[in-house]
């Protein structure tokens, strides 16, 4: 008796966790904790640091319980999966590339957001957006509202003609421009576009207040293309485009693969005229970036890499060293992680937007190009503060190894 | 044949009548001349000596076809009044219609004294927005506002007009991110997302609901409004009691509250003038609620003491720390009032206050007999706010005016309606 009660018992705390909304309550505290290292709580509060440490870090336990039992419930299902996949195999290299880059560099980053991801296994990437954009509002409005009522400080920096750049809370101006994007972003894909003038009008108000206060141009840049285009397609324009714009949606996938190695071809030819004009243009990007692999070297599972921006964080490092902070999201994860690492994980989205395009996901792919496109002069790509885009990457290779079916590769 | 069988006979003639007669006529109209005002409210006027002129022509073309709409909406909508059919109405309708008759008259006579054209324009606005119901001219407002919001905020962000800053006593910089006062921005942004809220009958979903309280702390942020944060955070936290249907469990006291505030609410006037005239008084309680005001009280009071309470206005200029009247005047000492019932004694006079004091107050009563709580409940927020900011007659920021003739209309209409129905409920 007292058995089969323990194990009813056991019964109902596995079905708790593998609960989807017993994950989402986790991930939302989570996602607090680490949009909260991302402001000005932790420098001027640093036990705030410690406290968010503890609590992701049991989140953490959480999250690699739930897999564990997720991988046990279907391991007769994972094993069915067909040996000669090729797709097991890169998967199974990611994940060995990841656990060397973390012996070698003790860097946790990386397998920390590998126990969110396989934790997230079974969580379509809709409902990972939906819940990312509602955790980003409900933070910004936390950590503005505590600015706004001087709780933490407003941290200000000054560009090259003088003007100011305000962080309202954040670690850096950009922080905030950054995040307003990405929540607009994917509460407009989410609603397929369907939003009222109001809606689209507010979030034009929000974006130019932002550039007000950041001036933060490539995010007000990539929202007025977006805001563009949600007029168009609500207005029904874009339709009649549809065969041209899946040609240019194709082709942006075929040539998304190649834009780590653009990048770092880019980076070795800095000196070159044309290039140099364009790095003038992109604020010194190119030339810190040349001069970041100079001095770390691009290596096969990642090094040791301590960036230097001109965060509130890193203020007192700058008084003893130059400012040295990659942009380009590939070329950050190469130098912190590795080749193998960013070459696995290219293939693996690569393969995720494909199954997703075959299955006429569009606007879900679309908002993966712009997150992908835009990781190249911002480090959007291994971040799931701006994107959740690694959560495409489980579903949709479980999803297309389940049909076994090689035509996405 | 009379005018208007003449004009049906003309079919080209009649046409046109009916295209400005149309309520789409009216929104673009309405849009020129809020367009015009917004202008004169921005830095463009202040960085621009053409917005002057282009705003003076904007209104002016406005005015023309606004009077041109009201001589149509009376041919074909209103054409059946006249003075045997006034005979006929009782007390009740009588004295409505003498009150805007006294209304006119007093307009009239106020624009004689201070030569200031603000009141005739409302009165023409409102006349010709008389055949559009309240809660489309809040619509339409709402998305006026929000377009002249991105366009002037637009404007100072990329630099072409410029961000007035107004430093406060404690140092605090407050931008206005290129209104002509910081308020202004703040004000305008509740504005829209009140009407909003309205609109929607408080039923908003979570990102609309966030995405209103991030724009409220970065209002905050910039304007260092206090007010309009904590109007806006009720009506928020009026929208979560609807979203847990807390508001309908008490609906009940609700509409008591709504029933004595509609009773209480021709006493703001006499509430505000009390509450300056007894600053002369002095004492730490009243310097203290001074302070919190923000010198509210001893302007206004200096105000009453200095012109009075003219009965048709007086030509008075009030200078404010904002960009137009720093340009004009320099920085010196503010004798703003921001009372809007103290302000229209000032400006309209004692006699057209008292007017449109009666209107509103015979338009909620109106409302609540037809159960239309929202409407009050919007209304009274406006009522309320108008205790410390000049937004009564400022439909560029509260429509609240809108309501008056459509609601005189329609009670006018309502054969039904009696004085004693009215008083019993």
């Amino acid at each position: 008796m007292i058995d089969c009660l323990e194990k009813n018992n056991i019964n109902k705390f596995i079905k708790t966790i593998k609960d989807k909304y017993c994950f989402f309550s986790f991930y939302c505290i989570y996602f607090f904790t680490i949009m909260i290292d991302t402001s000005v709580y932790i420098t001027k509060y640093p036990f705030v640091d410690n406290i968010m440490s503890i609590i992701r870090y049991i989140c953490y336990i959480f999250f690699l319980i739930r897999f564990i039992l997720y991988f046990f419930s279907y391991k007769e299902k994972i094993f069915n999966i067909n040996i000669k996949n090729i797709i097991l195999y890169i998967l199974l290299l990611f994940i060995f590339s990841i656990v060397m880059n973390t012996i070698l560099t003790r860097n946790t980053l990386i397998p920390t957001l590998l126990i969110v991801m396989m934790a997230a296994i079974d969580i379509s990437f809709d409902e990972m957006l939906n819940i990312t954009y509602k955790m980003q509002l409900i933070t910004m409005c936390f950590i503005t509202a505590s600015c706004a009522f001087n709780i933490i400080g407003n941290f200000e920096t000054f560009r090259a003609d003088g003007s100011i750049r305000n962080s309202i809370g954040y670690d850096y101006p950009t922080n905030f421009s950054t995040y307003l994007l990405a929540l607009t972003l994917m509460y407009m894909f989410i609603k397929r576009f369907i939003v009222e003038n109001y809606t689209l009008f507010v979030i034009q108000l929000l974006y130019i207040i932002s550039f007000f206060l950041t001036k933060s141009r490539t995010q007000f840049f990539i929202g007025e293309i977006v805001f563009i285009f949600g007029v168009l397609y609500k207005y029904h324009i874009i339709h009649k485009f549809k065969s041209f714009l899946l040609k240019v949606l194709k082709t942006s996938i075929y040539i998304f693969p190649l834009l780590p190695i653009t990048s770092l071809m880019v980076s070795m030819f800095s000196k070159n005229h044309f290039i140099m004009k364009l790095n003038t243009l992109l604020n010194g990007r190119i030339e810190l970036t040349k001069l970041a692999i100079d001095k770390y070297g691009i290596s096969l599972f990642g090094k040791t890499v301590d960036f230097i921006g001109g965060g509130l964080s890193d203020l007192d490092k700058l008084k003893a060293h130059t400012y040295l902070y990659v942009d380009n999201g590939y070329m950050q994860a190469i130098l912190k992680h590795g080749i193998l690492v960013v070459l696995c994980l290219i293939v693996l989205i690569f393969i995720s937007l494909m199954y997703m395009y075959s299955k006429k996901q569009y606007l879900t792919v679309s908002l993966c190009l712009i997150f992908l496109y835009g990781s190249l002069i911002n480090p959007w790509l291994i971040n799931f503060k701006v994107s959740p885009l690694l959560f495409i990457i489980f579903p949709t290779i479980i999803s297309a190894m389940k049909e076994n079916n090689r035509k996405y590769i | 044949m009379n005018i208007l069988e003449r004009i049906k006979n003309n079919s080209t003639l009649y046409d046109i009548l009916k295209i400005i007669n149309s309520n789409k006529f009216f929104y673009i109209l309405f849009f020129i001349y809020f367009l015009a005002i917004t202008l004169d409210g921005s830095t463009y006027s202040t960085d621009y000596a053409l917005t002057a002129k282009i705003s003076r022509l904007l209104k002016n073309f406005a005015r023309m076809f606004l009077a041109l709409r009201i001589i149509c909406i009376f041919l074909l909508q209103y054409k059946n009044f006249s003075i045997t059919k006034f005979k006929s109405l009782d007390l009740f309708r009588k004295i409505i219609i003498c009150v805007l008759a006294i209304l006119f008259i007093s307009t009239a006579i106020n624009f004689l004294v201070t030569r200031s054209k603000s009141l005739i324009d409302i009165l023409l606005i409102l006349i010709s927005a008389s055949t559009i119901s309240f809660d489309d001219m809040c619509d339409i407002t709402c998305y006026y506002q929000l377009i002249m919001m991105i366009f002037i905020t637009f404007s100072c962000s990329f630099g072409i007009i410029s961000n007035f800053v107004n430093v406060r006593e404690d140092g605090f910089v407050r931008n206005s991110l290129g209104y002509g006062y910081p308020t202004n921005f703040s004000t305008y942004l509740l504005g829209f997302t009140m009407l909003y809220l309205y609109k929607k009958k408080l039923s908003v979903r979570f990102f609309e609901l966030f995405i209103t309280q991030l724009l409220y702390i970065l209002s905050y942020f910039l304007t260092d409004s206090r007010t309009q944060l904590m109007i806006g955070e009720f009506v928020i936290l009026l929208c979560v009691f609807n979203k847990l249907n807390i508001l309908s469990r008490l609906k009940k006291y609700i509409i008591k509250i709504e029933k004595v505030g509609i009773a209480l609410f021709p006493l703001f006037p006499v509430g505000s003038f009390l509450l300056a005239w007894i600053y002369q008084l002095g004492g730490r309680f009243i310097w203290d609620l001074n302070t919190i005001l923000s010198n509210r009280m001893a302007q206004t009071c200096r105000a009453i003491l200095d012109h009075g309470l003219p009965l048709f206005g007086k030509n008075i200029i009030f200078i404010g720390h904002g960009a137009q009247d720093v340009s004009k005047f320099g920085k010196v000492k503010s004798n703003y009032v921001d009372n809007s019932y103290m302000k229209m004694i000032f400006n309209h006079g004692l006699i057209v206050l008292i007017c449109f004091i009666i209107l509103i107050f015979i338009c909620l009563v109106y409302l609540y007999t037809k159960h239309k709580y929202m409407q009050i409940s919007l209304c009274f927020i406006y009522l309320i706010f108008a205790l410390i900011n000049p937004v009564l007659l400022a439909f560029r920021a509260c429509p609240l005016i809108f309501i008056i003739f459509p609601t005189i209309i329609d009670i006018l209409k309502d054969k039904s309606l009696q004085l004693e129905h009215i008083y019993r409920r």
